[in-house]
Protein backbone atom coordinates (compact mmCIF):
# COMPACT_ATOMS: atom_id res chain seq x y z
CA UNK A 1 0.00 0.00 0.00
CA UNK A 2 0.99 3.59 -0.96
CA UNK A 3 0.28 5.87 1.84
CA UNK A 4 1.99 8.28 0.25
CA UNK A 5 -0.27 8.55 -2.32
CA UNK A 6 -3.58 8.53 0.23
CA UNK A 7 -1.79 11.32 1.69
CA UNK A 8 -1.63 12.96 -1.43
CA UNK A 9 -5.40 12.56 -2.17
CA UNK A 10 -6.34 13.47 1.59
CA UNK A 11 -4.13 16.70 1.22
CA UNK A 12 -6.33 17.29 -1.89
CA UNK A 13 -9.46 16.75 -0.42
CA UNK A 14 -8.67 18.57 2.63
CA UNK A 15 -8.16 21.67 -0.35
CA UNK A 16 -11.65 21.59 -0.66
CA UNK A 17 -13.44 20.70 2.08
CA UNK A 18 -11.65 23.52 3.78
CA UNK A 19 -13.02 26.04 1.31
CA UNK A 20 -15.94 24.60 -0.38
CA UNK A 21 -17.07 28.33 -2.31
CA UNK A 22 -13.46 28.96 -3.02
CA UNK A 23 -13.06 25.41 -4.86
CA UNK A 24 -15.32 27.05 -7.31
CA UNK A 25 -15.18 25.56 -10.93
CA UNK A 26 -13.13 22.49 -9.43
CA UNK A 27 -15.65 21.28 -7.02
CA UNK A 28 -16.73 18.29 -9.26
CA UNK A 29 -13.15 16.86 -8.91
CA UNK A 30 -13.83 17.00 -4.93
CA UNK A 31 -15.88 13.59 -5.69
CA UNK A 32 -13.04 12.36 -7.85
CA UNK A 33 -10.74 12.58 -5.03
CA UNK A 34 -12.70 11.05 -2.48
CA UNK A 35 -13.70 8.26 -4.97
CA UNK A 36 -10.29 7.67 -5.34
CA UNK A 37 -9.42 7.35 -1.80
CA UNK A 38 -12.18 5.00 -1.10
CA UNK A 39 -11.01 3.10 -3.65
CA UNK A 40 -7.58 2.83 -1.70
CA UNK A 41 -9.38 1.99 1.65
CA UNK A 42 -11.23 -1.00 -0.29
CA UNK A 43 -8.25 -2.36 -1.30
CA UNK A 44 -6.34 -2.38 1.99
CA UNK A 45 -6.38 -5.29 3.44
CA UNK A 46 -6.21 -6.34 7.19
CA UNK A 47 -2.93 -6.73 7.39
CA UNK A 48 -2.31 -3.62 6.05
CA UNK A 49 -2.52 -0.86 8.62
CA UNK A 50 -3.72 2.46 7.60
CA UNK A 51 -1.95 5.06 10.20
CA UNK A 52 -4.56 6.25 12.68
CA UNK A 53 -4.31 10.02 11.70
CA UNK A 54 -5.10 9.45 8.04
CA UNK A 55 -8.57 7.48 9.12
CA UNK A 56 -8.94 10.66 11.74
CA UNK A 57 -8.28 13.32 9.13
CA UNK A 58 -10.89 11.56 6.60
CA UNK A 59 -13.15 11.29 9.19
CA UNK A 60 -12.83 14.57 10.23
CA UNK A 61 -12.98 15.86 6.40
CA UNK A 62 -15.95 13.50 5.47
CA UNK A 63 -17.81 15.10 8.71
CA UNK A 64 -17.18 18.49 7.74
CA UNK A 65 -18.19 17.57 3.94
CA UNK A 66 -21.65 15.90 5.21
CA UNK A 67 -22.34 19.06 7.15
CA UNK A 68 -21.41 21.43 4.26
CA UNK A 69 -23.57 19.01 1.79
CA UNK A 70 -25.65 22.13 1.08
CA UNK A 71 -22.75 24.58 0.11
CA UNK A 72 -21.18 22.15 -2.36
CA UNK A 73 -24.28 21.28 -4.40
CA UNK A 74 -24.61 24.88 -4.73
CA UNK A 75 -20.72 25.50 -5.55
CA UNK A 76 -20.74 22.11 -7.78
CA UNK A 77 -24.74 23.00 -9.30
CA UNK A 78 -27.42 20.78 -9.12
CA UNK A 79 -27.94 20.22 -12.51
CA UNK A 80 -23.88 19.56 -12.77
CA UNK A 81 -24.09 16.89 -9.83
CA UNK A 82 -26.98 15.01 -11.22
CA UNK A 83 -25.67 15.37 -14.88
CA UNK A 84 -22.13 13.92 -13.63
CA UNK A 85 -23.70 11.36 -11.31
CA UNK A 86 -25.57 9.91 -14.03
CA UNK A 87 -22.84 9.62 -16.04
CA UNK A 88 -20.64 8.57 -13.25
CA UNK A 89 -22.30 5.87 -12.30
CA UNK A 90 -21.88 6.43 -8.80
CA UNK A 91 -22.84 3.76 -5.91
CA UNK A 92 -25.17 4.73 -2.99
CA UNK A 93 -22.64 3.57 -1.04
CA UNK A 94 -20.68 6.58 -2.50
CA UNK A 95 -22.47 9.56 -0.52
CA UNK A 96 -20.64 12.26 -1.29
CA UNK A 97 -22.19 12.20 -5.00
CA UNK A 98 -25.61 12.25 -3.39
CA UNK A 99 -25.15 14.98 -1.22
CA UNK A 100 -28.29 17.00 -2.86
CA UNK A 101 -30.52 14.15 -1.79
CA UNK A 102 -29.38 13.25 1.76
CA UNK A 103 -29.80 15.50 5.24
CA UNK A 104 -27.39 16.98 7.53
CA UNK A 105 -27.08 15.18 10.75
CA UNK A 106 -26.00 17.80 13.09
CA UNK A 107 -22.34 17.70 13.84
CA UNK A 108 -19.91 18.67 16.24
CA UNK A 109 -18.73 21.90 14.71
CA UNK A 110 -16.25 20.15 11.85
CA UNK A 111 -15.80 23.40 10.54
CA UNK A 112 -13.85 24.35 13.40
CA UNK A 113 -11.97 21.06 13.41
CA UNK A 114 -10.38 21.80 9.63
CA UNK A 115 -10.01 25.49 9.70
CA UNK A 116 -6.30 24.65 10.35
CA UNK A 117 -4.54 21.25 9.28
CA UNK A 118 -0.85 21.48 10.78
CA UNK A 119 -0.16 17.99 8.91
CA UNK A 120 -0.31 18.84 5.47
CA UNK A 121 2.61 21.96 5.98
CA UNK A 122 5.06 21.54 3.80
CA UNK A 123 8.66 21.21 5.71
CA UNK B 1 -12.50 27.22 -45.60
CA UNK B 2 -14.91 24.61 -46.76
CA UNK B 3 -13.52 22.74 -43.92
CA UNK B 4 -13.95 24.97 -41.28
CA UNK B 5 -17.72 25.18 -42.68
CA UNK B 6 -17.99 21.58 -41.85
CA UNK B 7 -16.90 21.96 -38.48
CA UNK B 8 -19.19 24.01 -36.30
CA UNK B 9 -21.58 22.94 -33.62
CA UNK B 10 -24.20 25.48 -31.39
CA UNK B 11 -23.73 25.37 -27.64
CA UNK B 12 -26.07 27.47 -25.22
CA UNK B 13 -26.67 29.63 -28.26
CA UNK B 14 -23.19 30.10 -29.51
CA UNK B 15 -21.96 28.95 -32.82
CA UNK B 16 -18.77 27.63 -32.25
CA UNK B 17 -16.49 27.74 -35.45
CA UNK B 18 -12.79 26.86 -35.81
CA UNK B 19 -12.34 30.67 -35.81
CA UNK B 20 -14.04 31.21 -32.40
CA UNK B 21 -11.41 28.12 -30.85
CA UNK B 22 -8.73 29.66 -31.93
CA UNK B 23 -9.61 33.24 -30.56
CA UNK B 24 -10.51 31.75 -27.74
CA UNK B 25 -7.10 29.37 -27.08
CA UNK B 26 -5.32 33.17 -27.72
CA UNK B 27 -7.25 34.56 -25.15
CA UNK B 28 -6.64 31.88 -22.72
CA UNK B 29 -3.26 31.84 -23.82
CA UNK B 30 -3.50 35.38 -22.41
CA UNK B 31 -3.77 34.22 -18.85
CA UNK B 32 -5.89 36.93 -17.33
CA UNK B 33 -7.17 36.29 -13.77
CA UNK B 34 -9.96 37.92 -12.75
CA UNK B 35 -9.37 41.10 -10.51
CA UNK B 36 -11.45 39.70 -7.75
CA UNK B 37 -10.36 39.12 -4.11
CA UNK B 38 -9.76 35.35 -2.85
CA UNK B 39 -10.09 34.73 0.71
CA UNK B 40 -6.93 31.96 1.80
CA UNK B 41 -8.68 29.39 4.40
CA UNK B 42 -5.84 27.55 4.64
CA UNK B 43 -2.78 27.96 6.69
CA UNK B 44 0.11 30.19 6.55
CA UNK B 45 2.66 30.22 4.15
CA UNK B 46 5.48 31.85 3.51
CA UNK B 47 6.04 32.62 -0.45
CA UNK B 48 8.85 34.80 -2.41
CA UNK B 49 9.50 36.12 1.25
CA UNK B 50 6.10 37.18 1.69
CA UNK B 51 4.00 35.63 4.64
CA UNK B 52 0.13 35.50 3.93
CA UNK B 53 -1.56 34.83 6.98
CA UNK B 54 -5.19 32.81 7.14
CA UNK B 55 -8.17 34.82 5.96
CA UNK B 56 -5.95 37.11 4.09
CA UNK B 57 -7.45 37.99 0.69
CA UNK B 58 -5.48 37.98 -2.24
CA UNK B 59 -5.27 38.79 -5.86
CA UNK B 60 -7.63 35.20 -7.63
CA UNK B 61 -3.68 34.57 -9.54
CA UNK B 62 -1.55 34.64 -6.31
CA UNK B 63 -4.52 32.80 -4.03
CA UNK B 64 -4.63 29.97 -7.25
CA UNK B 65 -0.67 29.67 -7.02
CA UNK B 66 -0.19 29.31 -3.31
CA UNK B 67 -2.79 26.47 -3.36
CA UNK B 68 -1.35 24.63 -6.42
CA UNK B 69 2.16 25.08 -4.22
CA UNK B 70 1.30 24.73 -0.52
CA UNK B 71 -2.13 22.73 -0.49
CA UNK B 72 -2.21 20.49 -3.37
CA UNK B 73 1.53 20.21 -4.02
CA UNK B 74 1.13 19.91 -7.54
CA UNK B 75 3.90 22.82 -8.22
CA UNK B 76 7.34 23.38 -6.73
CA UNK B 77 7.89 25.46 -3.75
CA UNK B 78 10.20 28.02 -6.01
CA UNK B 79 6.83 28.22 -8.51
CA UNK B 80 6.27 31.87 -9.24
CA UNK B 81 2.73 33.50 -10.52
CA UNK B 82 5.18 34.55 -13.98
CA UNK B 83 5.46 30.27 -13.88
CA UNK B 84 1.75 29.36 -13.42
CA UNK B 85 1.26 31.42 -16.24
CA UNK B 86 3.30 30.39 -18.09
CA UNK B 87 1.37 26.78 -17.86
CA UNK B 88 -1.75 28.27 -18.77
CA UNK B 89 -0.27 29.35 -21.88
CA UNK B 90 1.69 26.57 -22.59
CA UNK B 91 -0.82 23.97 -21.77
CA UNK B 92 -3.72 26.18 -23.67
CA UNK B 93 -1.17 26.55 -26.95
CA UNK B 94 0.04 22.86 -26.95
CA UNK B 95 -0.95 20.62 -30.14
CA UNK B 96 -1.39 17.91 -27.71
CA UNK B 97 -3.63 19.43 -25.43
CA UNK B 98 -7.12 18.32 -25.77
CA UNK B 99 -10.26 21.22 -25.53
CA UNK B 100 -13.35 20.90 -24.10
CA UNK B 101 -16.15 23.54 -24.38
CA UNK B 102 -19.42 23.05 -22.17
CA UNK B 103 -22.22 24.82 -20.49
CA UNK B 104 -21.95 26.30 -17.01
CA UNK B 105 -25.85 26.65 -15.33
CA UNK B 106 -24.21 28.58 -11.89
CA UNK B 107 -24.91 31.61 -13.41
CA UNK B 108 -28.07 33.03 -14.93
CA UNK B 109 -28.08 32.75 -18.17
CA UNK B 110 -25.49 30.18 -18.36
CA UNK B 111 -22.25 30.42 -20.03
CA UNK B 112 -20.21 29.09 -22.09
CA UNK B 113 -16.78 27.81 -20.47
CA UNK B 114 -13.85 25.92 -21.80
CA UNK B 115 -11.47 23.42 -20.34
CA UNK B 116 -7.88 22.43 -21.41
CA UNK B 117 -6.09 19.90 -20.53
CA UNK B 118 -2.11 18.47 -21.70
CA UNK B 119 -2.87 14.61 -20.71
CA UNK B 120 1.19 14.81 -20.88
CA UNK B 121 1.43 16.72 -17.75
CA UNK B 122 -1.88 16.52 -16.46
CA UNK B 123 -2.35 20.14 -16.24
CA UNK B 124 -6.21 21.44 -16.79
CA UNK B 125 -6.99 24.98 -17.55
CA UNK B 126 -10.63 26.68 -16.90
CA UNK B 127 -11.50 29.76 -19.52
CA UNK B 128 -14.67 31.62 -18.88
CA UNK B 129 -15.50 32.90 -21.97
CA UNK B 130 -17.58 35.72 -21.05
CA UNK B 131 -16.03 37.26 -18.44
CA UNK B 132 -12.48 36.67 -20.78
CA UNK B 133 -10.29 35.21 -17.08
CA UNK B 134 -8.98 32.47 -16.20
CA UNK B 135 -11.45 30.11 -13.61
CA UNK B 136 -8.44 28.21 -12.28
CA UNK B 137 -5.68 25.78 -13.22
CA UNK B 138 -4.82 22.67 -11.48
CA UNK B 139 -4.80 19.00 -11.99
CA UNK B 140 -7.99 17.12 -11.66
CA UNK B 141 -7.56 13.64 -10.40
CA UNK B 142 -9.14 12.02 -13.10
CA UNK B 143 -7.76 14.25 -16.34
CA UNK B 144 -9.87 14.77 -18.99
CA UNK B 145 -13.11 13.21 -17.15
CA UNK B 146 -13.25 16.50 -15.23
CA UNK B 147 -14.29 18.09 -18.53
CA UNK B 148 -16.25 14.96 -19.84
CA UNK B 149 -18.48 14.96 -16.71
CA UNK B 150 -19.70 18.61 -18.03
CA UNK B 151 -22.93 19.45 -19.10
CA UNK B 152 -22.95 19.34 -22.57
CA UNK B 153 -19.49 19.00 -23.04
CA UNK B 154 -18.27 18.81 -26.89
CA UNK B 155 -14.34 17.96 -27.41
CA UNK B 156 -12.71 19.76 -30.11
CA UNK B 157 -10.60 17.92 -32.34
CA UNK B 158 -7.45 19.90 -32.84
CA UNK B 159 -6.62 18.02 -36.22
CA UNK B 160 -10.01 17.77 -37.72
CA UNK B 161 -10.74 21.42 -36.96
CA UNK B 162 -7.52 22.84 -37.84
CA UNK B 163 -7.25 25.24 -34.08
Amino acid sequence: MNWQELERLVRKYYGYVADLEGSGVEALDLLFVRDKIQAILDASGPEEQIPTPIFEQIHDLDQALWAEGETLCAVIGDRELQHARRQQHSPRSHWWWYLDGLEALSQPAPKQRIQYMPVFVPA
Amino acid sequence: MAKEKAHRLTLLGRVITPELVRDICQKAAAARWGTHLLRWRYFEVHHGGVTYHRNALLPSGLWHLLKRVYVDQDWPMVASQEDLDRDIQATVLHPETEIYVYGYYRTEPPRLQWGFLNPQTGIAVVYDMEADLIATIFKPEEGVLFFERQIAAVRIDRREWNV
